[in-house]
């Protein structure tokens, strides 16, 4: 089981420019996916950058779940590659794309109520000694790191989850990402049920997380988030790759244009010159 | 009132170990006999039988699934043993052996039937519990089998002996006592068994296999009924088909009154311990007092009731921790 030890920064670390320059982490190429008859994803390539924050939009059924579970490991694409440093990669199961360091926050959070923060963090990685004894010292004090890293306020980490709140669940689960190691951390609507003040914190811990180098994968319908923390936005429509665009050189109005499809072909157009 | 005080005095624990000491004064106040170290040591060794398979099924209800078949698996297990000793003449070590082996495939049968085919594990125990009991029934034509005394093993001490004044069996729920609660408490199988009963979806996204370790549980469960029925026919000498009928009842209450949640995700060895010792208390106190042997029923079943009905409300987030903690705050301005 990958278990990656976060005090010793790792090679792509936070000094990392911000910039197009660098190898991606995460590059899919030419990605389609069939269930039956249905194309819910159609020749999507997408490359995902160390240090930058990338918001994937689209109307419900555009395929950005598909996208990111096939990411996640759930399944394979039907035709085309997921590519890790440049080499072609094959998950059998999330397990696999955890293992390799894609890391996704699901909606749910996956939390265990009635265990501690602690127990969650480590939740299918435990650290163990002679195979079978859980290191609940270990988990105990790297948890308490993990958390400083993220500058988050949680009550101790023996507390169990059933006591946080949203916004602290959040952090539970984005800090689980940090102690697998992730490279690239998919989160999918997480600021959905929260409220303002949560939503401010997820979104520090959003900027945290791509300050430390990692590629950040969001979805969001949420315009105010995408616009504040993303760097980079690719929008898909019915299955297809409609946009990618650095979030400095457009509008709200314009994603919100290209997310509803409602002026076709201005956007069209957009789409051949970006490609 | 700070958070640990309050989840201090409203641990289970904590309210139950009170419950027994009430309990105990009770029985000892109103009864001449209850304090007599035999009626003390009857206490134990029907609380050691309840535990012996009180523990694994604990893990199993904390994994959110219920064997019902338990008390029909310790009876056919009880039979067989008897069997092998009287009808086949095999050494008393070697019929106890079958047995375990045959209660363990007992209950990986069931696991694998509620995880593979998805077989809700309460309908399906319920099957086995009807099946089980009619083949311990089957094949003693309904008769007990007796283990005469002129066998003779070193099996029928260490099932019913005595270590000085203390019944063996106790011994073996002490240690079944002991590595269970080590298990659940220190070790990765009982992380990811809290993991599974909790939240089985997240369980699943994190990597853990629910489906191995339910497998895993539902044989240990077998493997316990298996011992116990071997010890029961080592201690008593007879295989009685109608062992441990009824006996699910008892098993299941202790575990519930010792706090597991049936939803799962919940529950520890030391309140299985407290609940066995509850129960098999007013079994024997309610009857030393002079309470009509039926009513026993009544009083254990009331029990149930109570604690399934007061659990929501004496839980950790629930209503009377909030008003606890209300009380703290007006006390304490600021």
């Amino acid at each position: 089981m990958a278990y990656h030890d976060f005090r010793e920064p790792d090679a792509t670390g936070a000094d990392m420019p911000m910039s197009t320059d660098a190898q991606p982490i995460v590059s899919v190429r030419n990605a389609s996916r069939h269930f039956g008859r249905v194309t819910a994803l159609s020749d999507v390539s997408m490359d995902l950058y160390p240090g930058q924050v990338t918001a994937l939009l689209g109307d419900n059924g555009a395929g950005k779940s598909t996208f990111i579970t096939m990411l996640s490991g759930v399944f394979p694409p039907s035709s085309g590659e997921i590519q890790m440093d440049g080499k072609p990669v094959h998950f059998a199961s999330p397990h696999d794309a955890r293992a390799a360091g894609i890391a996704t926050v699901f909606q749910g959070l996956a939390l265990i109520e009635d265990r501690s923060i602690a127990d969650n963090l480590f939740l299918g990685c435990e650290p163990v000694r002679f195979g079978f004894l859980l290191d609940r010292k270990r988990m105990v004090r790297e948890a308490k790191g993990v958390l400083e890293q993220l500058k988050v306020n949680l009550p101790p980490v023996t507390t169990s989850v059933r006591f946080l709140s949203g916004g602290q669940r959040q952090a539970v689960a984005v800090a689980r990402t940090i102690v697998t190691g992730s490279k690239l951390v998919i989160m999918d609507e997480p600021t959905a049920a929260l409220g303002v003040r949560e939503t401010g914190k997820v979104l520090d811990l959003i900027r945290r997380l791509r300050d430390q180098g990692t590629s950040v994968l969001l979805i969001s319908h949420n315009m105010d988030d995408v616009f504040s923390v993303a760097d980079r936005a690719v929008v898909l429509r019915l299955g297809r790759k409609v946009a990618d665009v650095a979030i400095r050189d457009v509008t709200r109005e314009q994603i919100v244009g290209l997310v509803m499809g409602g002026e076709r072909a201005p956007e069209r157009d957009k789409q051949e010159a970006a490609a | 009132m700070n958070h640990a005080l309050v989840s201090f005095a409203l641990n289970r624990q904590t309210t139950m170990f009170f419950v027994v000491v009430a309990l105990f004064i009770g029985f000892a106040a109103n009864s001449p006999h209850f304090l007599d170290s035999q009626t003390q040591f009857e206490i134990l060794r029907i609380t050691a039988f309840t535990l012996i398979i009180g523990l694994p099924l604990t893990y199993l209800v904390i994994a959110g699934e219920v064997d019902l078949s338990i008390g029909s698996n310790y009876g056919l297990c009880s039979v067989v043993t008897a069997l092998a000793i009287v009808d086949w003449g095999w050494n008393p070590w070697l019929a106890a052996l079958l047995a375990v082996g045959l209660g363990t495939l007992i209950g990986l049968f069931n696991g694998m039937l509620t995880v593979k085919l998805k077989v809700p594990s309460f309908i399906l125990t319920i099957g086995m519990l009807s099946l089980l009991r009619g083949l311990a029934l089957v094949i003693t034509m309904g008769l007990s089998i007796d283990v005469s005394a002129e066998y003779v093993s070193s099996f029928f001490g260490v099932a019913g002996g005595k270590i000085g004044p203390v019944p063996a069996q106790v011994i073996w729920a002490l240690a079944a006592f002991v590595i269970s609660g080590f298990v659940l408490r220190y070790t990765l199988f009982g992380a990811r068994l809290y993991a599974t009963g909790g939240n089985v979806r997240a369980a699943l996204q994190m990597g853990v296999n629910p489906g191995r370790i339910k497998i895993w549980t539902f044989t240990l469960v077998g493997f316990s009924c298996g011992l116990a029925g071997a010890l029961t026919t080592g201690w008593l000498r007879i295989g009685s088909p109608n062992t441990g009928a009824g006996g699910e009842l008892a098993i299941i209450a202790a575990v519930i009154i010792g706090g597991a949640a049936l939803s799962g995700g919940i529950g520890t060895a030391t309140g299985t311990l407290l609940g066995a010792i509850i129960v098999s208390m007013l079994q024997t106190g309610l009857i030393l007092v002079g309470v009509q042997g039926n009513w026993v029923q009544v009083y254990v079943g009331l029990l149930i009731v109570m604690a399934a009905a007061l659990e929501p409300y004496l839980r950790p987030d629930g209503p009377f921790a909030e008003w606890l903690m209300g009380l703290g705050r007006r006390t304490d301005p600021g």
